[in-house]
């Protein structure tokens, strides 16, 4: 199944987490003892059991979603679109929008190179970083619990928004066309 | 656990569903993706979480508690905000990272402050990707509208905790 343009299994990103685990680990035995690094392995387990089928079916979610709706329809509705809803078009998108920077950081600036506007651009990211829904339901929900969760997802329902307006008027304030802010 | 878990598999088939009908090779193609999209998650999930069960060990609960305790009010929202915006990497490692924190005395408004500072300030995906791609301008831009959520995220759950229980 693993094609040659996939990353390779072990890169680097993953040999620091290698490293930071085992000396966090030596350090671990050394100040608390065996028995905490014992206890830190069990409760590792036990967090893994307990995200994995989230985690399987969110993975899944992601393929599909990325088969359904693709790339070059999300850039279409956010490139014609401006004014507030312009912003909620945006803040919609970016909340649904899965996976991780390349995908997201593809198509704003696919997207500021044909001059969409740079409100609808912000919102994006914004409501993509701060509301990203299928992160909650994989990560969130199950790691910090539904209460503080949704709290979470309440107070950050309006930063897209909000963002997207003031980069706005700055930009004009500023007398930065989207041609001149991404070049 | 079970509640999010059954949504989630109940959206799986919903949207299979829908893939299914749309055409044959569609549920090859997000399968591929997804497997693809894993297997990075493979080793450096457990590592993770691995990590962020040593930190909960290592760390004294009275250094977490002064720092980015309950009672550490708005300057432990600030310092959360700023270790948020310094973790590397996507949710598999920022969570379980917050849920060691959160085990380690952390209180919940700066718990807040921590994950949206991890999602707004975020240097380490500022550096990687906005600054290469977007450039200086359109960083100013996002910052300067957004700089100031993370410790507002700290302060409206602050207030919001006079309402609802958290644990």
């Amino acid at each position: 199944m693993a094609k040659s343009k996939d990353p390779p299994l072990i890169d680097r990103s993953t040999m620091v987490f290698a490293v930071a685990a085992l000396l966090a680990g030596i350090l671990c035995a050394w100040l608390r003892g065996v028995a905490a690094v014992q206890r830190a392995f069990v409760g590792t387990g036990d967090s893994l059991l307990m995200i994995l089928p989230q985690i399987c079916g969110g993975l899944i979610i992601a393929g599909l979603i990325q088969v359904l709706i693709p790339r070059e329809a999300v850039s279409r509705w956010l490139g014609e679109e401006a004014g507030m809803r312009g912003l909620f078009v945006a803040e919609i998108a970016g909340a649904l929008t899965p996976g991780g920077p390349y995908g997201s950081f593809g198509i704003v600036y696919a997207l500021a190179k044909v001059g969409a506007d740079i409100g609808v651009l912000i919102t994006y990211l914004t409501a993509w970083t701060t509301l990203s829904v299928l992160r909650l339901v994989i990560w969130e929900i199950p790691f910090l619990g539904a209460n503080f969760s949704l709290l979470r997802f309440v107070i950050c329902l309006p930063m897209g928004i909000v963002a997207g307006v003031i980069s706005r008027r700055l930009a004009r304030h500023w007398g930065w066309s989207t041609g001149s802010i991404v070049k | 656990m079970t509640a999010s878990a059954v949504f989630v598999w109940g959206l799986v088939l919903i949207l299979g569903s829908i893939a299914m009908r749309r055409s044959r090779g569609a549920l090859g193609k997000a399968f591929q993706f997804s497997v693809s999209q894993g297997r990075v998650l493979l080793l450096r999930m457990p590592l993770a979480i691995l990590l962020g069960a040593f930190i909960v060990e290592i760390v004294p609960q009275e250094m977490m508690h002064s720092a980015m305790g309950e009672d550490s009010g708005l300057g432990g929202i600030l310092f959360a905000s700023l270790a948020g915006a310094l973790l590397p990497g996507g949710p598999f490692v920022s969570f379980p990272i917050a849920v060691a924190f959160y085990k380690a005395g952390a209180g919940a408004p700066q718990l807040m402050a921590l994950l949206t500072g991890w999602s707004i300030w975020a240097f380490h995906r500022t550096l990687n990707f906005e600054f290469p791609m977007m450039g200086t301008r359109f960083i100013t831009l996002r910052m300067t509208s957004s700089f100031l959520f993370p410790p507002f995220a700290g302060l409206a759950c602050l207030v919001a905790m006079n309402w609802i229980k958290l644990p």
